[in-house]
């Protein structure tokens, strides 16, 4: 035994040991996590406009107060609202939707888990770029050269740029792109609805679709609850399309609160006023995150011993 | 409740039997639907290949048209001129470097948490899950002025490090959790034969704890790859970027050569498909893991 030689020091299970275990974790995160996450938190009571932040003047609230009057703050509070519409009202009932057909496969289940999944682990930067090849105005704009050749000339949109469209284009991706973490989700949910619910009703007459409702549904609103609210948080915490593809433009149209944040931080620099935007998304996040843990199952790691 | 989610569910339900083509048959539109759906997922992928073959006046006359001749020396000018190859190699170094310190950093402190009772052990247990509230935005004015500070702004092994802190709370967590399910018996003898904490710890709890180990490293490698604000602000000159913040930029290197960047942008996508290829089951568990109670 290599330790007993090397440390004598180290008897089973002492204080010394477990601090020393603990250390260079809890250090790390310490020192790269959490310290920053508390002084941004200070930060957003300064009048910090640029320079050294020992000169910055304390203004307690102020910044606070004035993200009530920025309108910025609400259009991007709409355009995460957008993200949250379109993750509930499209992105669950999806995957949920085709999950369900793969459960009732017979064949192929991991090839077309594994498609569907690849838009999911894509570098969100390349996605981002790859949908503004779909959505340019350019004459290699792939959606509106589509629409020409297809005679549908009419449905032709400025969608990068237009008022009430930029939104929406900048928040589908990322609903779109998540729908292959929620089929594995809601797929795990479905082989655990026994059998026998399946069988019992085949014999009465149910049909796949009255099965879907009747069955499927009840037997999964647990962990679609859980999936809702994941949902929550990622539309919460959203900024990387709408940063990518349009810089949260034209006017801030497109912008959601973690972008806008990044854009009064890198952009205007006003690190004080930019760092109490961060901290208004940071307590939405806090919100969604204590509504995951409060629903969120966490057990069943056994299951990684397979 | 029995979950193995890598599993075809029609095993899983033990209806798997001969062939028999007559139901086979009666699949076929659950088959259309789901081959729309994966068609959907991959069809933006080979548009992206084929553009990244073509040259400019091909691409701007028929942007769904196959190319005319292919330009290989898109992918020259991606790798070479536009830098991706080096970012490449950084994505590549931070990727493994990240990944081996988050692993040996939680795994430490998981084993610590899931086997000792010790004073504070509630606070600091809080203390670690606190990290899943913390956004990475909210982290970027002050790493951006600690980092310099530091002397590791701009630095490959610094955004590591950062990128191992950020993911420590999620990692001792599940960590934690797997370790507890391990029986204590081999623990015991081990420590029968004179083994201190380091001894249990390198000897028995790691290499039982290698399938949630696997599961951690997929999900560290796969975030380190597409990472990409925490890279954006806290590096600052080629020589230390990473893919994601290059594929960024790679518009300013080209004006109008949009092959070009559907080269550099194929780069990015070609090992992060290979490496989901064969850690696809890991990603699987894992999630299943976190969203399934017995």
């Amino acid at each position: 035994m290599p330790a007993k030689k090397k440390s004598t020091w180290l008897r089973y299970g002492n204080p010394l040991g477990i601090f020393l275990f603990l250390l260079p974790g809890v250090g790390l995160y310490t020192l790269f996590m959490l310290y920053p996450s508390l002084l941004s938190l200070y930060y957003s009571f300064l009048d910090w406009q640029g320079g050294p932040v020992s000169q910055a003047p304390f203004v307690g609230f102020d910044n606070f107060i004035q993200l009530f009057s920025d309108r910025y703050v609400l259009l991007a509070l709409g355009n995460n609202g957008r993200m949250l519409l379109l993750n509930w009202l499209f992105q669950l009932p999806i995957a949920l939707l085709l999950a369900y057909v793969l459960s009732r496969l017979r064949r192929g289940l991991s090839l077309y888990r594994f498609t569907f999944y690849i838009p999911v682990i894509l570098p969100v930067a390349t996605m981002a770029l790859l949908w503004r090849f779909i959505f340019s105005g350019n004459s290699y704009g792939l959606l509106n050269t589509f629409l020409h050749r297809a005679s549908w000339e009419a449905l032709i949109r400025p969608w990068l740029s237009g008022d009430g469209i930029v939104q929406w284009s900048t928040t589908f991706p990322s609903a779109w792109a998540g729908v292959g973490f929620y089929i594995v989700i809601f797929l795990a949910g479905l082989v655990g609805i026994p059998d026998e619910l399946y069988e019992a009703s085949a014999i009465d007459g149910a049909n796949s679709w009255q099965q879907f409702f009747f069955i499927t549904i009840p037997n999964m609103s647990g962990v679609y609850v859980y999936a809702m609210i994941l949902a929550l948080q990622a539309a919460l915490g959203a900024f990387m399309y709408p940063l990518l593809m349009t810089k949260g433009g034209p006017l801030h149209l497109s912008e959601t609160l973690v972008s806008y944040s990044l854009y009064l931080l890198w952009e205007k620099k006003v690190w004080g006023y930019g760092s109490a935007v961060a901290t208004l998304s940071f307590l939405l996040a806090v919100i969604a995150t204590s509504l995951v843990w409060r629903f969120g199952r966490r057990n069943q790691l056994t299951t990684l011993n397979d | 409740m029995e979950i193995a989610p890598n599993q075809p569910a029609a095993v899983l339900r033990g209806i798997r039997k001969k062939i028999n083509w007559r139901r086979e048959a009666g699949q076929a539109p659950m088959h259309l639907g789901l081959l729309f759906w994966g068609f959907l997922c991959v069809i933006p992928l080979f548009w992206l290949m084929i553009t990244s073959l073509k040259s400019t006046p091909d691409l701007y006359s028929d942007p769904f048209g196959f190319p005319r001749a292919f330009k290989w020396s898109n992918y020259i000018d991606a790798w070479v001129y536009a830098k991706m190859g080096v970012y490449f190699i950084n994505s590549l170094l931070i990727t493994i470097i990240s990944t081996i310190v988050v692993l040996a950093l939680a795994s430490s402190s998981a084993y610590v948490l899931a086997r000792f009772n010790f004073r504070f052990k509630g606070f600091i247990w809080g203390y670690i899950l606190f990290g899943f509230l913390i956004p990475h935005s909210i982290l970027l004015v002050p790493l951006g002025i600690f980092t310099r500070v530091l002397g590791i702004y701009n630095n490959l092994f610094g955004l590591s490090l950062i990128y191992a802190a950020v993911t420590i709370p999620w990692n001792t967590f599940f960590l934690r959790g797997f370790m507890e399910t391990i029986p204590k018996e081999l623990e015991e003898a081990a420590i029968l034969d004179g083994a201190g904490m380091w001894a249990v710890y390198r000897h028995v709890m790691l290499p039982l704890s290698q399938p949630a180990l696997a599961t951690m490293a997929t999900f560290h490698i796969l975030f380190s790859w597409s990472e990409y604000i925490l890279a954006l602000v806290l590096t600052g000159s080629t020589s230390s970027r990473t893919l994601p913040v290059g594929i960024s930029l790679l518009e300013g290197h080209f004006t109008s050569n949009e092959p070009g960047v559907a080269a550099g942008m194929v780069i990015t996508i070609i090992p992060a498909i290979i490496a989901f290829f064969f850690l696809q089951r890991y990603v699987i568990k894992g999630i299943t893991a976190g969203a399934i109670k017995a």
